[in-house]
Parts: C-alpha cells; structure tokens; sequence
C-alpha cells in the first residue's frame, strides 16, 4: 500500500455528530458520504448511492446493524457494507458483488477520520504531522466543539481560522496564545484559569468551493471544563464568519449544489483475497457438551472494532471457523440474531454454533471438540446467509442430526414474529438430541428417535401427506434424507420451489474424471486441468487465487463466472436453473463437460 | 366533528394532520384542489378564509385559519396541560411562540422556492432558498446547543417536542423539493428523526419514517434472550 494512499485521512465529523440510528450526510473532496455508526457503536462510512438505483442512502435508514435504501429496500449490513436483503427476491441471497462502496473510517481525536482511497476494514495509520493533532496527553481530554461550514476554498478557510482568537472575548486580549499552523490546520494554545488548553481546527475539504472547520478542544480531564464551550465556541465561529462574509472572502450561501459537483469515489486497490484473510477474531465465552458427540460454541468478536459483526445475520446463516487443525469450516449459527452469549462477560452480541464430532473428520470437527476450550480466539467469517426463510405463510422444519442448527435459528425466528412453524428433528435417540431448551422454547416440535430408514421415510410420507397447505418446507440433514424428502414432496406433487435446504456435506464420485483445459479470459493464459486435481488446485498452483472454502461444492466460495464452454456441475450450492444456465461454477469440485472452459479470470 | 380542509402535498397542512394523528382526534378531510384548480380562492373558501390560504378547521362549527393558530387551538382544546403547548410556563410559552412564527418564515422561503419548483409558481426561488438556508442555519445551531442540554433535543427547553417543533418540521423535511439541501445542517437533520419518532408519527408524500429507536425495538429482527 503506498504512503500517499494511507495518508489521504480527514476528519469528517466530531464523534458525536454521528448519532445512535441516524445516518450523517458528509461530503469529502465532492464525494458524498453516508456516515452511521450501528447498535455497537462501529462507524461505517459509505458513498451516498445504493449499488441499485443510485438513491441516496442518506434519504434512507439505519435499523441497527443494516441501512435500509428508502427507494426499493435493500440493505446493507454493517461492516463491509454486504447487501443482505434484496426485499423483492427475500428467499435468495443476493450475489457478493451487490456491496456498498465502502471506506476506511476510524475514530480519533472525538473526529471521524475517513480515507476514500481505502475500503473499510483496512487498518488506520494515525493522523499524519499536518493535522498537528496527537493523541491526548496523560490527564488531558479531547472534545470535538461545533464544526461551521464555510462557503470558500480551503486556504481561504485557512486564513480565516488564523483569525479565531480575535473573536473570542477572552483569547482576544490574550498575550499568551500560542498559534501553529500547517496547510490544513490551525493549533492554538494558552493557559486560562490555570489550566492549559488548546484548540485545534482541521479543515475538511467538502468540496473545492466549501470547507468544513472542525474544532477540537483539549483540556485537563478532571476540568468539568467542557461547561461553557459548546456555546462560546459557537459564538466566536458566527462572529468570524460573519467579518469574513462581510469581507467578501466567505460566501453566506452555497456556491454550488451537491448534484452540480457530485464526483463518483475514486477507485480503490482491488486486492483479491484468499477467504482467511479476511476472518475476525472471536473470543470462544463458552463450550457445552449438548448432546452425544455434539459441542456447541458461544462465540463473540474479541477487537473493539470487529464488535458487532456477529450481532445481525439471517436465521438459517453459517459463518466459516478456521479451526485448530486449519481448515476453513462452515458451522450453522444456532442461536437468533442480537443474542448475548450467556458466557459473555462482556454483554457483546454473539453467536452460537454447534460441532459434531464425525468419525471420518478430515481434522475440522475433530480439532474444533479436541482443542477449543472456553477462552480461546479462533478466527471467524462474518455471517454468510445463503439458506434464508422464504416469503411464505409457514414453514415446516424438517431436521437429521447435527442439521437441525439451522432450522433452531429459523424456527426461533418463526416464533419470535408469532408464524406458523412446526419442527420435526429425527436423530438416532435421546442422547442425540441437542438444544433442548431451545426446543422449548419453540411451541410445535416432534421428536423421531431411533428409526429405520423405512420408518423414516414413512414418517415423512405422513407428515407431508397431513402438513399445513400454507406451509413450505425446510430441510437439513444429510443427503439421503433430503432425497427422500424431495421424493416424497413430489410424489404428493408439491412443487420443488416449496422445498428449501441445506447440505452440510457433498459426495462426489471421480470415476469419469476427464482432463480439460481452461482459458482465462483477462490474461489469455491456457491451463490443462488433469485428472485428479480440482479447477480450484490449478488456479492456486498458477498464481491464481480463488477463495476455497469447504472444498466441496456446498458453500460457494469459490464461485467462478465461466464465458464459453459447458461446466459439468458437481457441487450442491447451485441451483437446478443455475446449473442449466451454466454461467457459473464451483471451481472446488467442479469440471466441464466440454473440452474447453473460458473464465472470467 | 373536525373537519379539515386539506391539500395531500401541502406541508402547512400536513402538520394539523400530523398533530390530529399524533393527538389520535378523529377528523374528516375535506380534499381542496390547490393546483391546478386553485379551489382555495373560490368563493366557497373564500368564505371560510378571506386569506385564501389552506389549511382551514371547523371544529363543530368554530372556524380557524393558520396553521401555526391550529395546531395551538387543539393543544389547548384536546391535550390541556400537556407538553405539546405548556401555557402556564411563561418562559416555555414565549419559546413556543416564537418557533410558531419561524414557521411562517420558513414557509414565505421553503415552501415558497418549493412552490416554484414543483408547480411553477412566478416567485424569486434563488432569492427564497438564501433565505430559507439562513433560515436553516439558525435552526442547526440553536439545536446544536440544545442536543448537549440535559433536557434538549426539541426547539424549546423541557425535554419534550412542542407544537413548534411539528410546526417547523414540514418545511425543513420537504426543503430538497425546493432546491435546498441539508447537508450543512447535521444538528437539523437529526432533529427530524426524533420528530419521525414521536409516537403517532405520519407521514406525507416526500417525507419518509424513521426506523425505529433503540428503546423502541432493541434488535431489529425480533431476537429472543435465551
């Protein structure tokens, strides 16, 4: 990352200006910005334009951890500005690429600092020397005073905050004022009353016919001191922009209208990176032996930063665990949205999920029961929500095994909003069965222990023959059970779009593996993909980072756009349209049917 | 029974309709064609209100015209003694009522660059949106201060909205439909989301709701404690 790009931070606003589900309207170098802090207290900063139609996000709403475009309802979600809800195709997750155009904001100085050249996320280097801020000395305190919007450009502006101590009563006869200066900020300082203060002004340019005067006071923290700032700082701000309009240097009124001088965002580096980069830390609050075989994990972020990014999600959502072993697994969240973890000391907002220990783990839940004690950090996604409660009257819960994590979210959901649910959770027998009280909590459950096959198939026959019309279905366990659902839903003709799952696992057969080749579009390089290694290997082996994830086919990941040439789909992410169409592939597991692929790559 | 004699886009209107909601006074509307039909200077509302303006309330034959005078007479009338108009406060009073008059110089320059704007009236717009963005600029910085008061907020102390508050309120919410931007007020704007949140709030084409508050809805996706 170069320098020039890292330094290019401004304040914005004063802390404060940012208030509890409010969205501030800043403007920085002619770029509008949506500033909104959510329910934990993290600042986002955002071009003021819905990916969609380009509204205006300000015109919009902040609803805790999402803001709400006021024109067709997406939302964005707090953090790296995801849409998670397309409200006119709610069941479907919206693809990764529907993002809002985020930038690096940080908190300091009771400032909002933001950098339009870097996305959010990106770690914040202090205020470079011009500011002529610092951090607080030891016992001091900072506050941000009123900041005054000056119709001219930054140097005019400049000149005219060198000015301030005249209009202040008492800094005016004041021998002892100190003044620095810098091209974009102005430090005064003085002692008063016995104590020694200091103003410090930055300048925000708005755009090039209007800039922002940011004040910040700093004074000794045991003076109540604050008392009669607020209001002398506004007076003295009025009188100076009063004399410099009356000296024709200050425009009264605008000079220019945000809609003359709109600029879209500069570009930002665009860094491909690999799923783990891109993981927080959470703190592991506690680990509970919920059934035979079955932990579940209260998790919470661990940094101030991160801290409410596990607080909003989809019921039904999963978020990756890079686990001991240091494979990136996908566990269902357990618990509702908003849930403080019962081992939190904290009161943060977490998530629960749950681990079964599988007898042929490939290291992933064995490393997660074996080595995950209360206390630990592991690293963690953000929720991904794929699997989503459709727009439907009803739902009927259809579990096996460890797959009823999900649906628990889901159906706690169906409760909390007063909606027609039934839960049906088959497992092998009482030990087996996880999350009692939360199944309490729910009002229709119906435990199925210890069944054949054929009984279980029966069971199913019978429940669908007799379940509300009203009702869709949702199912998650393993593969043969979502088989005998599907058939049995058809067989009664209910309409393959009233069936929604997800599978935890994916068996593929490489028995009629063929080599291909694949071309890469943005570089014209030609790859042969022989048998026995996936799509996914050759591209890392070639430079070529594709995110991976599960690496096999159920978490789409690592999704690739294909221009010509027919995949020969393997993965169960995809749906059967998705498929057909062919525009896209799991390049985990993935191959193709003709002898040539072309990627968008 | 109240009847209103009402414009759908009109904001001086909007405001009796918004306090009648917020009060929950059921009322009948009577819909008056301001444009392009100019119903309120025929003879009939001439009648009601030789001003010609809207909106105009009969209250079971008690006849007022300004809305500013409206939204006072049903404080008193329906809500005596509460927050919305505090009479036997001299000082909370005086405050009440001389936020009403900003109203009425928010309308001779908001709304009037708006008329302008949205129905092409033959009015100096530019000369109307100096003047409502110094308008605005007073009512920022007066609510800067008031937000770092323990009792703040509103336009007048108390720490409750006033009648002054829902009668400044339309004005600024439809002023980028005049041409106005609200950019520079920050202090203004958060101000109107504690007006969207007023319990009873409505809303008009033009002026959306807020989400809700936090002590309204702690999660906004209806999460249970376990």
């Amino acid at each position: 990352m170069s320098e020039a790009l890292n330094s290019a931070w401004f304040p914005v606003a004063g802390a404060h200006d940012l208030a509890e589900r409010h969205i501030f309207a800043g403007e920085l170098h002619n770029v509008e910005l949506a500033l909104w802090r959510d329910d934990d207290g993290c600042v986002n900063a955002w071009d003021n334009r819905c990916c969609h139609r380009g509204a205006r996000l300000t015109l919009g709403a902040n609803t805790g951890h999402r803001v709400r475009c006021q024109y067709h309802g997406w939302q964005y979600r707090s953090g790296d500005g995801q849409c998670i809800v397309l409200p006119a195709a709610s069941q479907t997750p919206p693809p990764t690429s529907v993002c809002a155009h985020t930038f690096a904001a940080v908190e300091r100085n009771d400032l909002v600092w933001v950098n339009l050249n870097l996305p959010a996320g990106h770690p914040a280097c202090p205020p470079q020397g011009d500011w002529l801020i610092a951090e607080p000395g030891a016992g001091r305190t900072q506050r941000a005073l009123q900041s005054f919007v000056l119709h001219a450009g930054a140097a005019t502006a400049l000149a005219g905050v060198q000015r301030y101590a005249a209009f202040d009563a008492r800094l005016s006869g004041d021998p002892s004022v100190a003044l620095r200066s810098s091209p974009r900020a102005v430090h005064l300082s003085w002692n008063e009353d016995g104590q020694a203060l200091q103003l410090f002004f930055l300048l925000q340019p708005a755009r090039t016919d209007k800039t922002l005067v940011h004040a910040v006071l700093e004074a000794p923290a045991d003076a109540v001191a604050l008392g009669p700032w607020p209001a002398r700082h506004q007076a003295a701000m009025k009188r100076l922009r009063h004399r410099l309009i009356d000296e024709g240097r200050v425009s009264d009124v605008p000079l220019s209208t945000a809609d003359d001088a709109y600029v879209p965002p500069p570009p930002q580096p665009k860094v491909r990176q690999r799923g783990s980069e891109r993981l927080l830390k959470a703190r592991v609050t506690r680990v509970t032996e919920v059934a035979q075989d079955i932990r579940s994990f209260e998790l919470e972020p661990e940094d101030q930063g991160d801290i409410g990014a596990l607080a909003d999600f989809i019921p039904g959502a999963h978020i990756d665990v890079l686990t001991p072993a240091g494979l990136l697994r996908q566990y269902s969240i357990v618990s509702a949205p908003g849930e403080i973890n019962a081992g939190s000391a904290r009161g943060v907002r977490g998530v629960t999920i749950a681990v079964k220990r599988e007898p042929d783990s490939r290291g992933g839940s064995a490393s997660m029961h074996g080595q995950i004690r209360e206390g630990a950090i592991v690293e963690v996604s953000r929720p991904k929500n794929h699997f989503r409660l459709a727009n439907s009257g009803g739902a009927l819960f259809l579990a096996a095994g460890i797959g009823v994590t999900p649906l628990l979210s889901m159906a706690g959901q169906m409760a909390a909003t007063g909606r027609l649910h039934a839960l049906h959770y088959f497992s092998r027998g009482a030990a087996h069965v996880a999350f009692r009280e939360r199944l309490d909590a729910l009002q229709d459950v119906h435990l199925h222990l210890g069944l054949s096959p054929e009984a279980t198939l029966a069971q199913i026959q019978s429940i669908l023959a007799t379940m509300d019309p009203q009702m869709d279905i949702y199912v998650c366990g393993p593969r043969p059970f979502l088989d005998a659902i599907v058939g049995a839903a058809q067989a009664l003709g209910l309409g393959a779009d009233r069936v929604h799952f997800e599978l935890f696992s994916n068996t593929i057969s490489h028995q009629n593996d063929k080599p291909f080749k694949v071309r890469l579009a943005r570089s014209g390089v030609e790859l042969n993909v022989p048998v026995g290694q996936s799509l996914s290997d050759v591209l890392s082996e070639h430079g070529i980072a594709v995110e991976t994830s599960c690496e096999q086919g159920v978490c789409g990941t690592c999704m690739v756009t294909v221009l010509e040439g027919t995949p020969e789909h393997r993965d169960v992410y995809l749906s059967e349209d998705e498929k057909r169409a062919g525009h896209c592939m799991q390049a985990c597991v993935s191959r193709s049917a003709s002898e040539m692929l072309v990627l968008d790559l | 029974m109240i009847t209103l004699y009402d414009y759908e886009l009109s904001g001086n209107c909007y405001k009796v309709r918004l306090f009648l909601e917020i009060l929950k006074i059921p009322y009948v509307k009577h819909p008056v064609e301001f444009y392009p039909g100019f119903e309120h200077k025929s003879d009939a509302l001439l009648a009601l209100n030789p001003l010609g303006q809207l909106p105009i309330l009969d209250d079971a034959g008690f006849v007022m015209r300004d809305a500013q005078a409206i939204l006072s007479y049903l404080a008193q009338r329906y809500a005596p003694g509460s927050h919305w108009y505090p009479v036997l406060d001299a000082r909370r009073l005086g405050e009440t009522n001389m936020w009403l008059a900003f109203a009425n110089e928010l309308t001779a320059t908001s709304s009037a660059a708006r008329l302008q704007q949205l129905f092409e009236f033959e009015l100096d717009a530019d000369k109307a949106r100096r003047g409502a963005y110094r308008l605005f600029r007073i009512l920022d910085e007066h609510l800067w201060l008031s937000e770092r008061q323990p009792d703040g907020g509103w336009l007048c102390t108390g720490g409750q909205p006033t009648i002054a508050d829902l009668a400044c309120f339309p004005y600024v919410m439809l002023a980028p439909e005049g041409g106005i931007s609200l950019l520079d007020f920050p202090a203004l704007r958060r101000w109107t989301d504690r007006v969207k949140r007023i319990a009873g709030f409505t809303v008009m084409a033009g002026i959306f709701p807020a989400s809700p508050s936090r002590q309204q809805a702690p999660t906004e996706h209806g999460a249970i404690t376990m």
